[in-house]
């Protein structure tokens, strides 16, 4: 199977800052978020850090496809200040939120279980020998406390910066670097390895 | 980038090439390639009311329960004192504890301490612990597991079946046919077949010196003593292969085990700190044995359900009742995660997986040691780790902790 170019990339897009769209207006507190530009840039990789987050990419799908959807529904009205990028990975990790909540009330009331986050189909071998070792990682990602687990997302997925993951999270500097500390060693912990 | 980084970086990638940009649908096109649920600002909209749909139908379901539990503990006759020791269909009137300092006996009702048999009672050997509990004939006959060093010095295993009598008492103690096993050092899973006729077993035989004992499963047959052994097949470099529960499937010809890897194996087969990859296995027990890999696989590890420490397959063998754990690791010399949850997963397709138990209060015991069991009928399940008790619509029923016990049967 080819390899996806784009897939596994550690590094923050250079493009990252949407532009206002000709002919929208410009209000004072805020540039209109350009849904047409983010969407195609950042669609896929949005959706893969989804699926990361929520296990599956059909409830990754919807987050996503939500997020846009609501963007576009409010099209008229003013963007956010600052980085709209950061804005829109905010609002995919809060669908993300709310996606594990009605899941986990819905597993609590009798709803169906939960998949494991998609791995792609490789050779046999890759299979058993590689397969099994990213499961035990994704399965210990996923026990993680929610935060954790983002921070080492946008981390380790996306390659932010602790900066640029403050932003998203709207958390402070110092919390990141934490939270990072923590989520590794308790990763590190459930793997079995020594940090 | 230390070693983990390197791993959780690559397992992230992995994901990600598994989601291909070509294969992504259009903005608002997805439910409509998928079977037409809507677009996706319909799909919002929707969402506002029908979120409330699942916790409003459980507060309706929740209620109806109530109110029938309710005119059925009304009408529902008292049970006799004397008699069985396990009323038909009912809530079992004993339940039998493995402790350090042997087997107890003790009301459900009231935690009496109805009958014991001691640490020593029977075992030849001069020093012998109770490694595994199980109940069968409808909760009539009981099958104890001891282990320990035998008279020449070497590791051996015991089986012993007794009775209950309605008083609670016990009778019948006896070595079963075919009950010695020398050179084994017995696990914790015992199961003994829907028919009684059989029991299996996990023991550890000792292969060489400084390496890992080698895990079998050991069915004996106790009406004629005969034994087969099962091992093999589920080895993985770097990693002990542990099987903490088993079940007998409908009929006593199969088997439903619990397989785990494990980084580090506890004295009582539980896993270390660590994901032990769980597997839910079928093993046919016919022959005379043959190798642990020679079923097949009834169910992974799942993202809510990685950490699976026990898995029973259900009475009439439609569902696996397993107990998961998750969350934050606690503890200093055997950190766990303290979150426990216990569901029954359907095997038939469509069906649903039913949430039985869920507990964040720290219920785990040091070292992950968490046992499950269930009466003949699969209604009544019991659990024992730092608390034990019965699962009651949700709730766990709490019972009488002995001291140190770490498996209860009824």
């Amino acid at each position: 199977m080819a390899a996806d170019p784009t897939a596994g990339k550690m590094a923050l897009p250079a493009d990252g800052q949407a532009l206002p769209a000709a002919g929208q207006a410009l209000p004072a507190d805020g540039l209109p978020v350009d849904i047409t530009a983010l969407f195609r840039r950042h669609y896929a990789e949005l959706v893969r850090v989804a699926v990361m987050l929520v296990g599956d990419r059909p409830t990754a799908e919807d987050v996503v496809q939500d997020v846009f959807a609501r963007l576009h529904a409010r099209r008229d009205r003013p963007g956010p200040r600052g980085d709209h990028l950061a804005y829109v990975r905010a609002c995919v990790l809060n669908g993300c939120r709310s996606a594990l909540r009605r899941r986990t009330v819905m597993r609590r009331f009798g709803g169906s279980r939960g998949t494991a986050p998609d791995l792609p189909h490789e050779s046999a071998e890759h299979e058993v020998i590689q397969a099994e070792g990213r499961r035990e990682v994704l399965a210990a990602l996923t026990a993680l406390p929610q935060r954790r687990r983002e921070v080492l997302v946008l981390r380790y997925y996306l390659g932010l910066r602790e900066a640029e993951i403050a932003a998203v999270l709207g958390i402070s500097l110092g919390t990141v670097k934490s939270t990072a500390a923590r989520g590794l060693a308790a990763l590190g912990r459930a793997l079995g390895e020594e940090s | 980038m230390t070693r983990t980084e390197e791993r959780l970086a690559d397992a992230l990638a992995a994901v990600a090439r598994g989601v291909r940009e070509e294969t992504l649908p259009p903005l608002g096109g997805r439910d409509t390639a998928r079977g037409g649920r809507g677009t996706a600002q319909w799909r919002h909209a929707r969402r506002k009311w029908a979120r409330w749909l699942a916790p409003v139908a459980a507060a309706a379901a929740v209620t109806l329960v109530v109110i029938l539990a309710s005119t059925v503990h009304l009408f529902a006759p008292r049970p006799q004192p004397g008699g069985t020791a396990r009323p038909p269909g009912g809530l079992p009137r004993y339940y039998v504890s493995a402790e350090s300092t042997g087997i107890q006996v003790r009301k459900t009702a009231t935690g009496a301490v109805t009958a014991r048999i001691g640490l020593f009672a029977g075992s030849p050997g001069p020093a012998a612990f109770v490694m595994g509990l199980a109940a069968g004939d409808n909760g009539r006959e009981f099958v104890a597991e001891y282990t320990g060093q035998g008279p020449n010095g070497g590791i051996e295993t015991w089986l012993y079946s007794f009775h209950l009598t309605g008083a609670g008492r016990v009778g019948g103690l006896a070595l079963v046919k075919g009950g010695l096993l020398p050179g084994l050092q017995g696990g914790s899973a015992v199961a003994v077949s829907p028919d009684g006729s059989k029991v299996a077993l996990t023991v550890y035989r000792p292969v060489r010196f400084r390496q890992p004992d080698l895990l079998q499963i050991a069915v004996i047959n106790l009406r004629t003593g005969a034994r087969s052994y099962w091992a093999g097949g589920l080895d993985r470099p770097g990693f002990h292969v542990s099987i903490p529960s088993i079940s007998w499937a409908p009929g006593g010809d199969s088997l439903v085990f619990l397989s785990q890897w494990c980084r580090a194996v506890t004295p009582t087969g539980f896993c270390g700190p660590g994901v032990p990859a769980p597997r839910v296995r079928t093993l046919r027990v016919t022959g005379g044995g043959g190798q642990l890999s020679s079923g097949r696989v009834l169910l992974h590890g799942l993202v809510e359900l990685s950490n699976v420490v026990q898995a029973l397959l259900t009475p009439d063998g439609k569902a696996v009742d397993v107990v998961a754990l998750s969350g934050q690791y606690r503890g200093k010399a055997h950190p766990v995660p303290q979150d426990l949850l216990l569901a029954r997963l359907p095997l038939t397709p469509g069906g649903h997986a039913r949430l039985l138990y869920h507990s964040d209060h720290g219920v785990v015991r040091s070292g992950g040691v968490v046992f499950l069991s269930s009466d003949a009928s699969g209604r009544y399940l019991l659990l024992t780790s730092r608390r034990n008790g019965w699962i009651d619509h949700g709730r766990l029923r709490p019972l009488a902790q002995p001291s140190g016990a770490f498996t209860d049967a009824w």
